[in-house]
């Protein structure tokens, strides 16, 4: 009843705090020791000494960047001059306005 | 009804942490209430604060779901499992400078998750919108909380457990679990591609089957067979429901990837676990059905939530079927799943709870019998009229979006009359939950204001008053 004393609580020790802490942090520890290492690290969250040379362009966002310029000045040159794809297939490759206006000349003529 | 004294001096030893966790849980309560109501506008208003970055749609509606998920439910959750497992312990809390440590800290922790989010650092996963930053200090927390909990289950003077205590318990044990498992997979070594939605969505379906049904469901077991005065029927399945929750709740999640690119064999086992938890479910209703029979405030807000428990449970079934599925996926429906879930279910068994516990713990009535009937009303009709008005714009979107022939401004422009209804619903919810809070306030703060000691009253009496 009301008018009763509140018994005191039972101390507790901090071991034992301590080892319901741990019994709780089990999966978190687990699933970091056990998934963790084993799963492969995507190269922009890898150091960048440890990336092989064909992806060290991926280290950061400042290579990143440059990377993509590059690539694009390149699609774009590419996309705009005439050359050998395969020379002893006899595959070329030409600008894709003049790609364009031979197709059109291909289907209107067969029209 | 009981006829034992209810004020224990274990209540009156263990209530401080119980108080402050409750006091926060409700005041998240209002916020979430104000956020989501705010969501609910922009849905058919977009112009309404659509100039203020940090409160633009994608931002409210994650906060919300942030305040109500882990500030009003996890506060009073974790309260009402403290309670429960001090009581059934037999003897006060213990470490509760732990609890009292970790109620401050968690409630830090969804305070600089619900600013985060403002700020633009929302994870965008379902239930687990929290910035990174703060899953550290929720663990850490909710576990000094837990260990109170934890030392009453461990520690009970009485040998025999009940299934509040196992749910409760559970509940303590799991959520840290589950937290840390998607923090790993998710944050601290990504999984990448169509693994993230896979671990997000069990995520989702853990927190609820495992964190935030168990931490209800506990307080209901231990609340209506006090309330009704007779031992739960059927109360020997008890065991077999409480271990088909866990062993079955975590393999549900994949029914959020119906038809999506992700192997076959986790929908499909989705849909097999989610008809299994039908068992659970009717054992449940089977054991706590007296509370459909009972009177009271409590058992009022119990038997809401219970029937929202089972209908939730029918729903993830249904929809969990391929041809189901088609007509509700991406459509409002799955909002009002939600909302039957958090809101009718976990939140209304926990309220329930909460209006039988506090007389316990202060030792007094509640301040106002009339806030208390305002506060049941506006929470029954507020959820009610959401979930119909919910199910209207899903009706609509349902139609419009099988038919190509309609244009999706259409379906917009049909469904707006609907989510109209649905802001008002959450309005009408909002003035129930600052009703609670003022009634649980002044209630509360009369421990602190009068200096004798507090009268005895019947508090079972004090609710069929109240009610």
């Amino acid at each position: 009843m009301s008018d009763e004393t509140a018994p005191a609580p039972r101390p507790v020790s901090l071991a034992t705090v301590a080892a319901l802490f741990v019994l709780l942090s089990l999966f978190w520890v687990a699933s970091i020791r056990l998934y963790g290492p084993n799963r492969p690290v995507a190269p922009q969250n890898e150091a960048p000494e440890n990336l092989s040379k064909d992806l060290a362009w991926r280290a950061t966002p400042e290579q990143r960047r440059a990377y993509l310029a590059e690539l694009r000045a390149k699609q774009a040159s590419q996309a705009a001059s005439y050359g050998w794809v395969d020379a002893k297939a006899g595959v070329v490759q030409l600008p894709v306005e003049r790609a364009m206006e031979l197709i059109v000349l291909e289907h209107g003529g067969a029209r | 009804m009981s006829t034992r004294p209810e004020y224990t001096p274990i209540d009156a030893a263990s209530r401080w942490p119980l108080l402050l966790l409750l006091v926060k849980g409700i005041g998240w309560l209002v916020v979430a209430g104000i956020l989501s109501l705010t969501a609910s506008i922009q849905l058919h208003t977009p112009g309404f604060l659509s100039g203020c970055p940090l409160f633009t749609y994608g931002r409210t509606a994650a906060m919300a779901e942030t305040a109500f998920v882990y500030g009003w439910l996890g506060n009073a959750g974790l309260a009402l499992a403290l309670w429960t497992l001090g009581r059934l312990a037999g003897e006060p809390l213990r470490a509760q400078s732990w609890a009292l440590g970790g109620a401050v800290f968690w409630n830090l922790a969804v305070f600089g998750a619900v600013v985060g989010i403002a700020v633009g650092d929302a994870t965008g996963f379902e239930l687990l919108g929290l910035p990174r930053y703060v899953h550290l200090l929720m663990f850490f927390s909710y576990a000094s909380v837990a260990v109170s909990g934890l030392l009453a289950w461990s520690g009970r003077l009485r040998q025999v457990s009940y299934a509040s205590q196992w749910y409760a318990a559970a509940a303590l044990f799991l959520f840290p679990w589950i937290l840390s498992i998607a923090h790993v997979m998710l944050f601290t070594a990504p999984v990448r591609g169509v693994l993230q939605p896979i671990v997000a969505g069990w995520y989702a379906q853990s927190a609820w089957t495992l964190w935030l049904a168990p931490l209800a469901l506990g307080a209901a077991y231990y609340v209506v067979p006090r309330v009704t005065g007779r031992v739960l029927p059927s109360y020997e399945f008890a065991a077999l429901g409480f271990w088909c929750l866990i062993f079955v709740g975590g393999l549900t999640g994949g029914r959020h990837l119906l038809g999506g690119p992700v192997p076959a064999w986790i929908p499909s086992l989705a849909v097999v676990s989610c008809a299994l938890l039908l068992f659970h479910t009717f054992i449940v209703l089977l054991n706590l059905r007296g509370a459909f029979t009972g009177s009271g405030t409590a058992l009022k807000f119990i038997s809401f939530g219970l029937a929202a428990y089972v209908l939730g449970a029918l729903a993830d079934a249904l929809t969990s079927l391929h041809g189901v599925a088609l007509h509700t996926q991406f459509t409002y429906f799955d909002e009002a799943q939600k909302q039957l879930a958090l809101y009718g279910a976990a939140s209304t068994l926990l309220i329930g709870a909460i209006y039988f516990a506090l007389p316990r713990i202060t030792g007094k009535a509640w301040f106002s019998a009339g806030l208390v009937r305002a506060h049941l009303v506006l929470t029954v009709v507020g959820i009610l009229l959401l979930l119909v008005s919910l199910l209207g714009a899903h009706a609509v979107q349902s139609q419009g979006l099988l038919d190509a022939a309609v244009p999706f401004a259409d379906i917009v422009r049909d469904s707006r009359p609907w989510l109209l209804a649905a802001s008002f619903a959450q309005m009408i919810l909002l003035f129930g939950s600052i009703a609670f809070l003022a009634n649980f306030y002044t209630t509360a703060c009369e421990i602190l204001l009068v200096s004798e000691p507090a009268v005895f009253q019947a508090p079972a009496a004090q609710e069929t008053h109240a009610a």
